[in-house]
């Protein structure tokens, strides 16, 4: 396949659109509309501000989920390395960046984080969804944070629904920095993240190659790492040049302990999640492939 | 937006729009998804007129592109009962079957391996500045390029197959 090949089948697909009359007008009064609909809705707010003593004293509070079922707050570091890992600035991008995909503001929390020489990886997230982030310290995230579902969220346990002692939600390779890339073969974090019920406290993720370290345990959530690096492709064709691949890291296994160092349970990729699983694979295209993760 | 801000925002829509029609349409493979994406995007834009320096198209193309994303991610248990590309037979004919499974092919990639052949392919951007228009670094361009490129030869060994001896 040449990417002559690919640009025809790209150009003819694109062939396909029509042109669109008064585009410009129509975006213009859309947002004339969203703008006035937002200044109600801030006036609406001031009275609804207002009134709150009154119907607080006269309501009784909502019965708060139990703990286990929630993410749980952090600390004001913590929500620092939310910020950065979903590349917040301003205020705007709070609710135009990735946070708007994970809820409220103040839904957001860091999950889990492996604090490394120069910088960190980290999970941050909501019950929505969660980002993983590559940082150097003082940083952003190195990556465009790219927001996940989580994969098996059903029933009454909220996230900690699943029916096993812990799941795998992740198995990914973050770049280092966002400089180190631009030759090959470059520096990577292979990460492996996901959620552990509470009476796993300890987690060790084994990769091949004989590699294996405990993961940061935090909260109900997991989170391992170790450092790889890109190797270069020697494949055929044009579209080989310059590309790198990460295929042979993998995970073999993740063993939870409880307190007495007990095992609790081993988990064991089926096919090739092992080797990466986001739950975006969970519908990437179609064919038999769908991963076992995928599920409860 | 003041007048002469809706003014130059007209004047680059009128400019553009074809070229980004087409992209969007790429992008989501139907001509009524790809207006609804150009114009949420260009919504965004007009929001933000007046801050984008420089290259407005750019930002346009981003915001698209993570648009696209995101409504993926919100129908992705539907995009899972999306139809293998058939195979296509010896016959010289299905020459045109073949192109065909490959434009299926690459409508039925997920939109960020999608995004990142559009960008490489169809706008021959270089690879940091589709890295700086998806907000990565150049190795994740490089690697999902990759992987986009293994998913369409599964997804249409024919293809692969009969250009093996002449071009691969």
């Amino acid at each position: 396949m040449t990417d002559e090949t690919l640009r025809d089948a790209l150009e003819r697909i694109a062939d396909r659109a029509q042109p669109t009359d008064d585009l410009a007008e129509r975006v213009l009064r859309r947002v004339a509309r969203r703008r006035r609909a937002q200044m109600a809705a801030g006036a609406a707010g001031v009275v609804a501000a207002i009134a709150v003593p009154t119907v607080a004293v006269q309501t009784r509070p909502a019965e708060a989920p139990p703990a286990a079922t929630r993410v749980q707050q952090g600390s004001a570091e913590e929500r620092e390395v939310a910020a950065a890992c979903l590349r917040e600035e301003t205020p705007e991008d709070r609710t135009e960046g990735a946070r708007s995909g994970l809820g409220e503001p103040d839904d957001v929390r860091l999950l889990a984080r492996v604090r490394l020489k120069r910088g960190y990886v980290a999970a941050v997230g909501s019950e929505r969804g969660f980002v993983l982030c590559s940082a150097v310290a003082g940083g952003q995230n190195v990556e465009e944070p790219n927001v996940h579902q989580w994969p098996s969220t059903t029933g009454k346990g909220g996230l900690w629904s699943f029916n096993t002692a812990l799941r795998v939600d992740a198995i990914v390779h973050l770049a280092e920095a966002a400089d180190a890339a631009t030759t090959s073969p470059f520096g990577m974090h292979f990460v492996t993240m996901g959620r552990v019920k509470p009476q796993i406290k300890r987690v060790k993720v084994t990769w091949n190659k004989r590699r294996s370290a405990d993961a940061a345990v935090q909260r109900g959530f997991f989170l391992a790492q170790y450092a790889s690096g890109s190797d270069p492709v020697d494949g055929p064709g044009p579209l080989s040049e310059d590309a790198s691949s990460t295929d042979d890291d993998a995970v073999v296994a993740v063993t939870g302990y409880d307190d007495d160092g007990r095992v609790q349970q081993t988990w064991r990729p089926s096919g090739d999640e092992g080797g990466r699983f986001t739950p975006d694979d969970c519908a990437d295209g179609p064919g038999p492939r769908h991963p076992a993760l995928c599920e409860g | 937006m003041n007048r002469d801000s809706r003014e130059s925002f007209t004047r680059f829509v009128a400019a553009r729009s074809r070229g980004l029609m087409r992209t969007a349409y790429v992008l989501t493979g139907d001509q009524h998804s790809a207006e609804d994406l150009l114009q949420t995007a260009l919504t965004k834009t007009a929001a933000r007129w007046r801050h984008i320096d420089g290259n407005p198209e750019a930002y346009v193309r981003r915001a698209m592109y993570n648009e696209q994303v995101n409504r993926w991610r919100r129908r992705r248990r539907e995009a899972s009962m999306a139809v293998l590309p058939e195979r296509a037979g010896d016959d010289p004919a299905d020459a045109v079957d073949l192109r065909l499974a490959l434009e299926q092919a690459l409508l039925a990639l997920p939109p960020r391996k999608r995004a990142v052949l559009v960008l490489r392919y169809f706008e021959d951007l270089p690879e940091a500045e589709v890295a700086a228009i998806m907000g990565c670094s150049v190795g994740t361009v490089r690697s999902q390029t990759h992987r986009a490129i293994a998913r369409l030869r599964e997804l249409v060994p024919d293809l692969a197959l009969r250009l093996e001896s002449a071009e691969i």
